[in-house]
């Protein structure tokens, strides 16, 4: 197999492994699905562009997060709509994302959550479906369909989201006692 | 800041619902508590989770809310349930794999997708992998394993290379490459066009250049020696095109939609409709299936400068004084004979599952007045001859139409149709169409010509 070859192999499965742990660090600092995607797609491209000049394999996740920090910075001067960012926020994101990751696979964790999801009853599910969907209705709009108040519908919505967090904790400490 | 824990202040922060000084007092602590900058990131791990699984359950849930005994108020708007996607949708939607996919292409073509399904025609047949074919008239669509679709017009040579790449030789296509498709690539003689999610036409020139128009998302264009090795490249944007020269080594810059639909008297549209200046054949004669696109109108310029060898009759909708003294539907006016007319075809074919409704919202803005519309499919019929840019080249072929429906509340007052305003100075055409998997709305708008020729 030629150099070029293993080359292409290992960018790939770099990726792969870090793909979750990058999108997550650039949706934290954005927090905007659209931003997020975007610059997403430009880091990956970017990563692929100039994997050569990385000397060690080790050193991938805190070099792509660096392009991602960057990109994340160019996001924030020339988005009309954000306020100036501190850039040490968005380190301090950098530097939580990695010692999450290390700590435990954000692949992982999104499994979990999954899993989660598909015992929620279905009425929760259908909660989380509607604040949830692309179709960019409010809490409110969404409160006022179902017919209750906002306060309310953010409440059902917070005891679920920590509902699904405990299922997340049980199933990963399960998972690490086997 | 108000008295909440902090697994609600992260949330609402996520949501950007704290106040200015409320989000400035969180970011503070991110940078001096590292564990509650750990949570954030878990809870915006979480959040994506949670569109991703949204957009992945969205139909079954669809069908779970009809189901429920959810108030009433669910069930009326069910139909709307998540009808206004996105054109790029979360990038985990189908996994980042794809975009990993997008990467390896782009820097080493031969790296492809291990051969799961074939690359069939519209029709089924499968298409050969590496057999050139050629097309002498008419026009193919190609549909790929990773959902792409290509609508390549006559005169075209060209090869499929891969599940998710082809090599245009010869000609031009129209691609509508959807998430699952991102990293598809077209290989042609000058160089290589990758997609990142998106709408695009590649069009080849012989031994001159390729030339790449994005309608939607975006695309990353190279010149590309005959060793296969990347020389140049650069991303094209929405409403962008570019050429590919291989001879110089660059990717230049051509006019942008904008540009182009101003020279046919379109002073702006919305970001709902997209120009395109040439009617692909496909959809020309009414085989519609490439241009199936949520949320999207296509707005075609037909035949301009054309002189109206009779009168014809075409509909306007009631101006605002007009509906005050009791005008609601829209009405036929005349256009006398000689009037010189530009006509432009609206069209919108949403991709939804059968049975659900995608209502589409957008608006055209004409440098001159709007003489009328024509809805009816009787009506497109007719006007085939007077209108339709294949109609002189080959008055046999057969054209099928299958216009829009406004109005219909003269009927069922209740029920959703079609709207197709025209503004009071005549200028601005607004319009919300409302169609499904197996229906397209179309109609055509006529225009006052200018007194020169477009500039092409």
């Amino acid at each position: 197999m030629s150099t070029e070859t293993d080359s292409k192999s290992d960018v790939a499965r770099l990726l792969t492994q870090y793909q979750r742990a990058l999108y997550v660090y650039i949706y934290a600092c954005v927090r905007n699905a659209t931003d997020a995607d975007d610059i997403f797609q430009e880091v990956s491209i970017a990563v692929v562009e100039s994997f050569s000049q990385l000397d060690s394999e080790d050193g991938f996740f805190p070099w792509a997060r660096e392009i991602a920090y960057r990109r994340v910075l160019a996001h924030h001067r020339t988005s009309n709509r954000e306020k100036p960012v501190n850039p040490q926020v968005i380190t301090a994101l950098a530097e939580a994302v990695e010692r999450v990751e290390n700590q435990q696979s954000l692949s992982t964790r999104r499994d979990k959550l999954m899993e989660c999801l598909e015992r929620l009853p279905s009425l929760s599910r259908e909660l989380i479906a509607r604040c949830y969907n692309n179709s960019g209705e409010s809490v409110g709009v969404v409160a006022e369909q179902i017919g209750q108040k906002v306060t309310s519908v953010y409440a059902r919505v917070h005891r679920i989201r920590a509902i699904l967090r405990d299922c997340i904790a049980q199933r990963l400490q399960e998972e690490s006692g086997e | 800041m108000k008295d909440w824990d902090d697994d609600r202040l992260l949330q609402a922060y996520l949501d950007r619902t704290l106040s200015p000084g409320e989000t400035f007092q969180l970011e503070q602590r991110f940078c001096q508590e590292p564990e509650l900058a750990e949570r954030m990131i878990l809870f915006a791990s979480d959040d994506a989770v949670l569109s991703e699984w949204v957009a992945h359950q969205e139909q079954d849930l669809g069908e779970l809310l009809s189901q429920d005994e959810s108030p009433s108020t669910i069930q009326e708007n069910a139909p709307d349930f998540g009808l206004r996607r996105r054109l790029i949708v979360p990038a985990f939607l189908s996994g980042c794999g794809l975009l990993l996919a997008m990467g390896l292409f782009y820097i080493v073509p031969q790296f492809q997708t291990p051969v799961l399904e074939a690359v069939v025609f519209s029709s089924g047949e499968r298409v050969q992998n590496h057999i050139k074919q050629t097309l002498a008239e008419g026009s193919a669509e190609l549909h790929f394993p990773t959902g792409a679709r290509v609508l390549i017009s006559a005169p075209a040579a060209y090869e499929v290379t891969g599940n998710n790449s082809i090599h245009l030789q010869q000609g031009k296509f129209i691609a509508n490459v959807p998430s699952t498709g991102i990293g598809f690539q077209v290989d042609t003689p000058h160089g290589r066009v990758i997609d990142l999610g998106t709408l695009f036409s590649v069009q080849t020139a012989d031994a001159e250049d390729t030339r790449v128009q994005v309608y939607r998302g975006k695309v990353i264009a190279s010149v590309v020696d005959d060793d296969g090795i990347v020389k140049t490249s650069r991303q094209v944007d929405e409403n962008k095109s570019a050429k590919i020269d291989y001879q110089k080594n660059e990717i230049a810059e051509t006019p942008d939609s904008h540009e182009v639909s101003a020279r046919y008297g379109i002073k702006g549209y919305s970001s709902s409709v997209i120009f395109q200046e040439e009617m692909p054949d496909a959809l020309a004669t009414g085989k519609y299936q490439v241009f199936e696109h949520d949320d999207l109108a296509f707005v075609f310029p037909e035949r301009s400068h054309v002189v109206l060898p009779q009168n014809l009759n075409v509909l306007v909708s009631p101006t605002r004084d007009e509906q005050r003294s009791g005008k609601s539907f829209h009405y036929p006016v005349s256009l006398p004979a000689q009037t010189k007319v530009d006509c432009f075809r609206v069209y919108y074919d949403p991709a939804i599952k059968q049975g659900t409704f995608i209502p589409v919202r957008g608006e055209i803005e004409f440098e001159r007045p709007i003489l009328g519309v024509i809805l009816e499919i009787k009506k497109l019929n007719q006007t085939d001859s007077f209108f339709h840019p294949l109609y002189e080249k080959h008055p046999d072929r057969s054209i099928v139409h299958q216009g829009t429906e406004v109005d219909r509340g003269k009927i069922d007052p209740k029920a959703r149709y079609d709207e197709v305003t025209i503004s009071d100075d005549r200028k601005k055409l607004s319009f919300v169409l409302l169609s499904g998997e197996r229906f397209v709305d179309e109609f055509r708008v006529i225009v006052q010509s200018s007194e020169n020729p477009a500039k092409q």
